[in-house]
């Protein structure tokens, strides 16, 4: 590639992807922004003051979607962690593997309307721990596939050889396992949190409304017709991961 | 001593035995009761309108074309996104030589896998309908007049708004990727020692690059080209009334008036649940495939 | 002691194991922790409201307008709170939804469903009558019920069904086509202008592909068979088949002049608006006669936009609140139906400003206080008058017509 045109075409990238937060973050500020205006006529902070209101209760949301992303995520990641470390053990090593690999391909809002049947008679639509499960159903095989390649041979003979040395499990996992696997735990956190974070369609059919995550309201003052109230919550949606981005921007390399 | 040490053993292994079960418990049942159900309902067997086995919910649906029609869709969006992103990520990294990420200023490429779909697609369509921002750009450089004549690009025949978020979402993810791949596979090396035995730059492109990154990529393209397939929030904003993705659909029949809706939309269900099981086994039969 | 450590965790697991086979096998948990409530049907007043005391009422709603929003969250919401000690719940759902939760929670044995109350039409009302998922007939039984106007037939009778107390009418209101006055100085008035129209700006018009557009429909039937008369009583099959097929025809016909050649239709109201505004289209529609003041109060709709009724005319059709037979709080339900048809409720949703929807009201039984405020409501500004649109209303016809339109028009025109 050419100097001059690998440039222009960087710089072609770097607004494409700019581009989006970007208009967000304008759109969120604008008093009114529609064709043929190409900046809006007016600036205000009106929405996010108005975002912020007991009608929009985006902060709410905003809380309750964190609250179930941790939970979820600290609970699939440890979840997973220690059925991996048994897989990796087992014999039917592969076959449990490929067990996780079919809610992990299946669309979340299919998974939903095929289950919503046995939420319903359980009483879990429409609740946050009903919403909370069906993510864990779907965060949960990822960070299985996750780990699945990390348990490997050396780590499982320091395992044993920690249990030669008359460590209990417990110990093991609190001087061997979690300490070595910092790394892994910290990004498969990271990444079943945004797994969760940005689930829309799943939460929305279990979630009957009654649970207002984020990303269900975005929807809402989509379909409202309300999009700078929509442009705030998607910036709120979009915060957490950038400050991942910022932090570590490996956490955000995942597959959905 | 001996005994203890035995009943230890056992203890963990059954221990092993029921998180394994539990495993089988989150990932498989609630699947197998869904498509169980799906099955069911489709056959009239199960559900508020069930009335003893019918095939006419099948029949219906398969007669009018609609089952294809929904599947035909969705492969061709995930084929186009699928392809583009991927073909272009490559190039981006063969051209840099896998040292993408080192350029000053890669961290933008993180910048859309920091977005949720909901949002990127809600962006695109301010962004790209016929009253939206690039419309605008048209309308003040006067290459349009009015709204109407600006091209489609959003709830268009073809998927074009679709595509294009698909496309910003995975070519991030792959160029990211592949760069990775490109390094850690020392392809660069491989390239090298193949120009020392004479091949020239274009044929060990093709002899030894796209072969070796195309192995070694190929249950991540597999996998995200069936999350493209099943994807749901961005066909609902910017796709059009016919022909629809197949979340879309589902959900759309789900809830409709029509209560014979019902069963065809569990009948497609069940018909995508059984062919992403068939995925999935073909993806790790396939070489080089799902561990 | 290393015994207990490894044995604990895993008898916990068991535990939790089994539980999750419990529960997805068995699924009656919900039934067996709550406590069998009394009917309220057999209660006087003074009971419902204690009984609904400190309760939470779940509604499920279409939230698709702001100032609709607005009003439910800012005015409904902390009066319910204040006078009744009731928490309103809102979801998000149109009746298809609501239809479809309740199907859903019969078709898994649920008692006590995840709705309460759901807002209303002839459609819903009638799916929901067929399968047995509506609760009463509570309306007399509300303490306010004494002042709606049954004695008008939009009121009364819901999709040519009668009520029967079945639904609690909320309000009224008849179908408009938005436009805006510079860009189209003289609106069509009927199809054969509409097709003149549409020749001449083509992409301009279309209509949305839900409860509205389907209205719209309706009326370019009534246009079709010359009188609104043909479709009043009882769905007959021949007769939708005869117009509709007409109806299929002229949209078939027309269709490469409509936004997008007719290929793809939005599935709301909402974004009907939003290419209103933006000017792709010159024409939007909406359910709500005083949509153009509410959305130019709003600052979404330029102050030159007017609505009119086409000569064919327009339905006016009423809205209603319905109870969920398996609705868990049926109590707090009605307390809410009666709040929300007093005088002051209906008096402030009329309020152009405020929503603008008709009040169900029969104003001259009101106490006469209430009647003068109801007759000092600001005028619209924008909007037609309701007496002079109100000549060319069309009733609401059987709901059939309207479940098979909406088949059909997937099927006929959309798939076609």
């Amino acid at each position: 590639m050419k100097p001059v045109t690998g440039k222009i075409l960087w710089a072609l990238l770097a607004s494409l992807f700019v581009l989006p937060a970007a208009y967000l973050l304008l759109l969120s500020f604008s008093a009114s922004w529609h064709f043929p205006l190409l900046f809006p006529d007016a600036l205000t902070g009106k929405w996010w003051s108005l975002g912020f209101t007991s009608r929009f209760a985006l902060l709410g949301s905003m809380g309750l979607s964190l609250g179930i992303a941790a939970g979820v995520s600290l609970l699939s990641t440890f979840a997973a962690f220690f059925s991996s470390r048994w897989m990796a053990l087992s014999r039917y090593r592969s076959a449990l593997l490929l067990s996780a690999y079919f809610p992990f391909v299946l669309s979340p809002v299919v998974l939903a309307a095929a289950t919503y049947i046995f939420f319903v008679r359980l009483g879990w639509n429409g609740t946050v721990a009903g919403v909370a499960f069906a993510h864990f159903l779907i965060a949960y095989p990822y960070a299985v596939i996750l780990f699945s390649g990390y348990w490997n041979e050396r780590l499982l003979t320091m395992d044993a050889l920690a249990a030669t040395l008359g460590a209990g499990s417990f110990q093991r996992y609190r001087r061997v396992l979690f300490p070595l696997s910092r790394g892994v735990l910290a990004l498969a956190l990271f990444q079943t949190f945004l797994i969760s974070w940005f689930e829309y369609g799943l939460s929305s059919y279990i979630g009957l409304g009654r649970v207002p995550v984020l990303t269900v309201e975005v929807y809402r003052y989509i379909s409202e017709a309300n999009p700078h109230v929509a442009a705030v919550a998607s910036l709120l949606l979009v915060f957490p991961p950038l400050l991942m981005l910022w932090v570590n921007k490996r956490f955000l390399i995942r597959l959905i | 001593m001996r005994i203890l040490e035995k009943k230890s053993l056992k203890i963990r292994y059954l221990h092993r035995k029921a998180g394994l079960t539990l495993h089988v418990l989150l990932t498989l049942l609630p699947l197998a009761a869904g498509a169980v159900y799906a099955l069911l309902y489709s056959v009239g067997l199960a559900g508020s309108l069930a009335a003893g086995f019918t095939l006419r919910y099948w029949e219906s649906l398969v007669s009018r074309g609609t089952l294809w029609q929904t599947f035909a869709y969705s492969a061709y969006i995930m084929g186009v996104s699928i392809v583009l992103s991927y073909a272009s990520a490559l190039a981006m990294v063969i051209s840099a030589r896998g040292r993408l990420m080192e350029r000053k200023g890669s961290r933008i490429f993180y910048l859309p896998l920091a977005m949720p779909a909901l949002v990127l697609a809600f962006f695109a369509f301010r962004f790209l309908s016929g009253g939206g921002w690039l419309a605008s750009l048209a309308f003040g450089s006067g290459l349009i007049a009015s709204p109407q004549e600006f091209p489609e690009l959003v709830n268009d025949p073809y998927g074009l708004g679709i595509i294009f978020v698909h496309f910003l979402l995975a070519f991030a993810f792959f160029s990211i990727y592949l760069d990775r791949v490109y390094a850690n596979e020392r392809i660069e090396e491989q390239v090298q020692s193949a120009q020392l035995l004479g091949a020239g730059y274009r044929q060990s492109l093709r002899r030894v690059v796209w072969p070796m990154i195309l192995r070694k990529t190929w249950p991540a393209i597999s996998l995200y080209g069936l999350f493209v397939f099943g994807s749901y929030e961005v066909p609902l904003l910017l796709g059009r009334s016919t022909p629809e993705m197949l979340s879309v659909r589902i959900v759309r029949m789900l809830s409709r008036f029509n209560l014979d809706d019902r069963p065809e939309a569990f009948a497609i269900v069940f018909a995508y649940m059984m062919l992403t099981v068939l995925l999935v086994f073909l993806l790790r039969k396939s070489k080089g495939g799902l561990r | 002691m290393r015994k207990r450590t490894t044995n604990k965790p895993a008898a916990g697991r068991m535990g939790l194991a089994a539980l999750f086979i419990l529960a997805f096998l068995s699924g009656s948990c919900r039934q067996a922790g709550s406590r069998e409530a009394r009917d309220p049907l057999q209660m006087s007043w003074e009971e419902v409201l204690q009984e609904a005391r400190g309760s939470s009422v779940h509604l499920m709603m279409w939230q698709g307008d702001p100032f609709i929003n607005r009003y439910m969250n800012e005015y409904v919401k902390p009066k319910l709170d204040s006078l009744y000690g009731i928490r309103l719940v809102l979801l998000e759902g149109q009746g298809n939804r609501i239809v479809s939760q309740v199907m859903t929670e019969k078709e898994a044995g649920i008692r006590r469903g995840g709705i309460d109350m759901g807002w209303i039409n002839g459609e819903t009302f009638y799916q929901l009558r067929q399968i047995d998922g509506l609760f009463g007939p509570f309306v007399e039984k509300l303490p306010n019920s004494r002042y709606i106007d049954f004695d008008n037939p939009f009121i009364a009778f819901d999709f040519q069904q009668a009520v029967e107390g079945y639904e609690c009418p909320w309000g009224n209101v008849q179908q408009v086509i938005i436009y805006d006055s510079l860009r189209v100085p003289d609106p069509p008035r009927n199809l054969e202008a509409l097709a003149a129209y549409l020749k001449a700006h083509p992409g301009t018009f279309t209509l949305s592909n839900d409860f509205t557009g389907m209205t719209l429909l309706k009326a370019f039937l009534v246009e079709l068979a010359g009188s609104p008369d043909t479709f009043y009583g009882a769905f007959r099959e021949q007769t939708y088949l005869k117009y509709s097929g007409m109806l299929w025809d002229w949209i078939n016909g027309h269709k490469k002049y409509f936004w997008r050649r007719g290929e793809t239709f939005p599935d709301a109201v909402a974004p009907l608006h939003q290419l209103f505004i933006s000017g792709e289209l010159n024409f939007s529609m909406s359910n709500n006669d005083a949509e153009v003041d509410n959305k130019i109060l709003q600052g979404l709709f330029p102050e030159t936009t007017r609505a009119y009724v086409p000569d064919h005319g327009s339905i006016q059709n009423s809205h209603y609140m319905g109870i969920m037979a398996n609705g868990a709080n049926k109590a707090g339900a009605m307390v809410l139906a009666d709040f929300l048809i007093s005088p002051e409720a209906q008096w402030r949703k009329a309020d152009p400003a405020v929503w603008g929807d008709g009040t169900v009201l029969a104003t001259e039984k009101l106490p006469p206080e209430w009647q003068k405020k109801f007759a000092s409501i600001p005028h619209r500004k924008y909007s037609p008058g309701r007496a002079e649109i109100g000549k060319k209303a069309i009733r609401e016809f059987d709901a059939e017509y309207m479940i098979r339109l909406y088949e059909d028009f997937r099927k006929k025109v959309i798939e076609n």
